[in-house]
């Protein structure tokens, strides 16, 4: 395995690399400031928007709940048996290469893209729910 | 100069030959590829969270009737608020995205397994803190949007049987998303995911120092 020096070399890419990431988060600050709604009042729920990243969360709880059944008990408990199989993924793959190229290990790449899909019909789904899909899951 | 500035400490420090190791370190060469930079993009999107964060502390009020007018000050009254507010909300959304992806690129190479099970896990850990991190931050603006997901994220356990009433009273204070509940995430948000975060960080960026990084061997990308 080739190997470069830390210093400078790598420094010097590192901070290319972190003026650029810093420049465009300024640019993206500058250009789409933080939103700010109407305040909200205690006890009383008039609109619903999950942030992107548990868009699909919501998407499969109103789902569920439009589909399949009005219990949610087991709604929760299936993304927390996804996650704890996620967790222990390195004990389910017990393949001996350090890494190998997606292409070789096309079962596995094709359960990591299948399940990317599944997130983004459910965060479809959560776009599409608006307030009412989501309204019901309140107790 | 500098020179100079190593000298008085390794004096009294002895740090010369731990830093000339740093200096010399080598980094294969295989791992500075662009894929490669996911990781450290979140962690310097963490960097600008701290910096930012502290600055926005000082006007926020994590009280019910007061925090959406502090967010409205921040944002309209204060200097360079809006500014900081904004950079503290994009550095989270890149800190989250730049994490999935890196989460991606370990999965789709595989290197994940034997001997790496550990930071991965350490890995999924930091992935769900920061999923509170940001979820968190969310309730704090306070207003119709936030407080309503706010309300889905934190009553749906309530639906469970056993534990649901109890997960209520703990967290919530109330049965309904009050002032209680702003405090806590509050606490949450500021003190204890940092210093949780930070904890695993170190742990992560350890076992990638004693680990090396995963390659291909003979295969190149």
């Amino acid at each position: 395995m080739r190997e470069i020096p830390f210093f400078p070399h790598q420094v010097v890419r590192e901070l290319a690399l972190a003026s650029f990431v810093l420049g465009v988060l300024l640019i993206l600050a500058a250009l789409f400031p933080a939103p700010l709604g109407k305040e909200a009042v205690p006890g009383e729920v008039t609109a619903i928007e999950p942030p992107w990243y548990l868009s699909p969360l919501f998407g499969f709880l109103a789902f569920w709940r439009a589909n399949i059944s009005t219990n949610l008990s087991f709604a929760i408990a299936l993304p927390v048996i996804v996650l704890v199989i996620i967790l222990l993924l390195p004990f389910i793959d017990r393949g001996k290469e350090e890494a190998t190229p997606p292409m070789k290990r096309q079962a596995w790449s094709i359960a990591g893209v299948a399940f990317i899909l599944v997130l983004l019909y459910f965060a479809y789904y959560a776009y599409t729910a608006g307030l009412m899909g989501y309204a019901e899951l309140l107790p | 100069m500098i020179a100079e500035i190593v000298d008085w400490l390794d004096e009294r420090l002895a740090i010369r030959r731990d830093l000339e190791r740093a200096l010399r370190r080598t980094v294969p060469e295989h791992a500075t590829g662009a894929i490669y930079c996911l990781g450290g993009i979140a962690f310097l999107a963490f960097l600008v969270e701290v910096i930012t964060g502290i600055a926005l502390a000082r006007y926020y009020q994590p009280n019910a009737a007061l925090a959406y007018e502090s967010v409205r000050i921040i944002t309209y009254d204060v200097p360079l608020g809006s500014l900081v507010r904004s950079l503290h909300y994009w550095a989270g959304n890149v800190m989250i995205a730049a994490m999935l992806l890196h989460m991606l690129r370990v999965y789709f190479m595989g290197a994940y397994r034997k001997p790496r099970e550990l930071n991965w896990i350490v890995g999924v850990a930091l992935l769900l803190l920061t999923f509170t991190f940001g979820f968190s931050g969310y309730a704090l603006r306070w207003d119709t949007a936030s407080y309503g997901a706010t309300s889905i994220v934190v009553l749906a356990p309530a639906s469970l049987p056993f534990a649901g009433a109890w997960v209520i009273k703990v967290f919530l204070g109330d049965v309904i998303i009050t002032g209680e509940t702003l405090t806590r995430l509050y606490f949450l948000h500021v003190f204890l995911l940092p210093m949780t975060a930070f904890v695993l960080m170190l742990i992560h960026f350890l076992i990638v120092r004693r680990q090396g990084i995963a390659s291909y061997g003979e295969v190149t990308l």
